[in-house]
């Protein structure tokens, strides 16, 4: 190879390099997704764990409440490692005497050792990583859980609650129904609507369904509260819900603007709405003149940042009113208030990007090479004939 | 007409094979997106289990991973501001190296976790001299990757306490594309019996929820 097809080769090997090197500066834990153990009597389970590459060596180790009943396979893995895999093994005791029952997580744990490498600059970083194993000990009588789930609804549409009841005790049980109480947003209660009735298993779930009416309510923030009876015995879940209207509000805007500067000029707004709400823009009347922001589509119940921007040049430091109005499908909201000019700050350095490997940089840095290569095709093409013409001569 | 020289042709060569390769390129990546439906004459009864397990990644990745204002001094009789967001006051600080940009880091796993940070020094430690300063402050890079713990505030700036203790940042930091990002600002300050060379660690600890 001549001493330009290696540079030629060099360079293309670096830029390849610089694209696609990615550091890495983080240390993870890849895991099968069950981790759960329900407590048998001796039962013995094995969970496998790998860590990712790091800079730095990791400590693994194991902690908590049931961790003495867990052994480990590794206790360090070093940065160059290539087996980078291991083990937690789960065996129980024969006897449920002594245990406490409930959810028990036993805490894996993957922790960078700092001071194996340089962390580099003033400030450096490192990563620590800590997944669990749930262990489930049921408790000696019937015992539930319960959550309430309430969704948000528009105006004049109807609530469906549901009602999961998860069995956490040894005994089954011959029924379970819930009565849910509404309370509207003044806090008053103003409804109440009835499950159905099903019996539940021991360490089995159900759901319990009720609908609420919401015709002639206000929007607002509503109150639910689920009362469950389980074989005489009571337990509570509680939950809000939003009935929704068509309004979007403005949340907060920039009050804070450099002199002499085209300045963002943010207005964060938030849809009282189920429903997607397309076209929607704002704009400020700010001294005398009129700022326009682009549309955006707001989902439903999301909060958004709409940005106009304010030239300052030739505005005098002081306080300035403004004017914002939200435009969306016929309606509008507005809101007024006061924005400050002030001096104009240092300019901070701008970085360059990062660049990123996309379809585009691989296509880049083929025409680079083929380029590079034509370059190289040429030279030579034009010293062989040369030398050919200087033999003929 | 003069004939088209070889140098001529070989351009037009590789220019064809550069367009050709991009195109092919381009539509290959737009052709992987497109679901075509088979036309087949195999029975459509038949049927194919197919088990798959993807496994729990947790991770969390400094993708902008060190602050180093490299060296200077600072003005006698003076106290010295060095942060991640604007270029130091020359009028305290002098020859150290502007940093505009904070720490970032990236829920790089498939798995929501909470979040703590902690520092390995505190201000003493790490920066030492008369009265030091050392603070961080995190905010969400891409909105709504944090769910804020109960008793963190984003607009709050915390101080760097040693390794004994950490603050919970994020009851949820995000695994979802384009929320799950963070930006982490320091600053320090330093006074002017302050010397030697000044290095600290900022440790995330991921934890599965």
């Amino acid at each position: 190879m001549s001493k330009l097809s290696k540079s030629v080769f060099f360079i293309f090997v670096l830029i390849f390099i610089s694209v696609f090197a990615k550091s890495v500066f983080a240390v993870g834990l890849i895991a099968s997704p069950n981790r759960i153990i329900d407590f048998e009597p001796g039962i013995e389970k094995t969970f496998y764990f790998e860590v990712t590459s790091s800079r730095y060596d990791v400590n693994v180790s194991i902690y908590g409440y049931l961790s003495e009943y867990a052994a480990i396979s590794k206790k360090l893995i070093k940065s160059k490692d290539t087996d980078r895999t291991f083990t937690v093994t789960v065996k129980l005791p024969e006897k449920e005497e002594g245990l406490k029952p409930g959810h028990h997580k036993i805490w894996v744990s993957a922790k960078e050792i700092l001071g194996t490498a340089e962390s580099g600059g003033n400030v450096g970083t490192s990563s620590n990583v800590i997944v669990y194993i749930l262990v489930n000990i049921l408790n000696e009588n019937k015992y539930v859980e319960v959550e309430l789930s309430a969704p948000n609804v528009n105006l004049n549409e109807p609530v469906d609650f549901a009602v999961n009841v998860k069995s956490f005790g040894k005994e089954d049980i011959s029924k379970i129904n819930a009565a849910i109480d509404v309370y509207s947003p003044d806090n008053e209660k103003i409804a109440t609507v009835y499950t159905e009735e099903k019996p539940l298993k021991s360490n089995t779930e159900e759901t319990l369904h009720a609908q609420l009416s919401t015709t002639g309510y206000p929007s607002g923030t509503y109150m639910a509260i689920a009362k469950l009876n389980y074989d005489g015995k009571t337990k509570q879940a509680n939950n809000t819900f939003k009935i929704g209207e068509l309004n979007i509000k403005i949340i907060n805007y920039t009050k804070e603007f450099e002199k002499d500067k085209i300045n963002k000029f943010d207005v964060e707004i938030e849809s009282d709405w189920g429903n997607k709400i397309e076209n929607v823009y704002g704009k400020i009347k700010i001294n005398n003149k009129s700022i326009q922001t682009p549309n955006i589509d707001l989902g439903s119940w999301e909060k958004k940042t709409i940005t106009a921007y304010w030239d300052t040049n030739n505005i005098e430091i002081g306080s300035y009113d403004a004017e914002m109005t939200v435009y969306y499908e016929d309606k509008t909201t507005v809101e007024t208030g006061m924005v400050n000019v002030i001096e104009k700050k240092e300019a901070f350095v701008e970085n360059p990007s990062v660049i990123s490997l996309s379809t585009t940089t691989i296509l880049i840095l083929i025409i680079i090479l083929l380029i590079i290569i034509d370059i190289v095709w040429i030279i030579k093409k034009g010293k062989s004939k040369e030398k050919q013409k200087t033999g003929k001569k | 007409m003069d004939e088209i020289s070889n140098k001529t042709l070989a351009i037009l060569l590789i220019g064809a094979i550069v367009i050709s390769l991009g195109g092919t390129l381009i539509s290959l990546n737009r052709l992987a997106r497109i679901r075509i439906p088979g036309i087949t004459g195999f029975a459509e009864t038949d049927t194919a289990t197919l088990d798959v397990t993807i496994s729990d990644t947790t991770q969390v990745n400094w993708t902008t991973s060190t602050i180093g204002w490299g060296s200077g001094t600072v003005v006698y009789q003076k106290r010295c501001e060095l942060n991640s967001y604007a270029t130091p006051d020359a009028a305290n600080c002098t020859d150290f190296t502007p940093n505009t940009d904070g720490l970032v880091l990236e829920n790089t796993g498939n798995k929501n976790v909470s979040l703590n940070i902690s520092t390995s020094k505190d201000a003493a430690g790490f920066i030492g001299g008369t009265a030091p300063g050392y603070q961080w402050n995190a905010s969400d890079l891409e909105p709504g990757s944090c769910i804020e713990s109960a008793g963190f505030d984003a607009a709050t700036w915390y101080s760097g306490s040693g390794s004994t203790t950490y603050k919970e940042v994020c009851s949820n930091f995000q695994a979802g594309e384009g929320i799950d990002s963070m930006n982490f600002d320091v600053r320090v300050i330093i006074a002017d019996d302050a010397v030697g060379t000044k290095s600290d660690t900022i440790t995330a600890t991921a934890t599965g929820i």
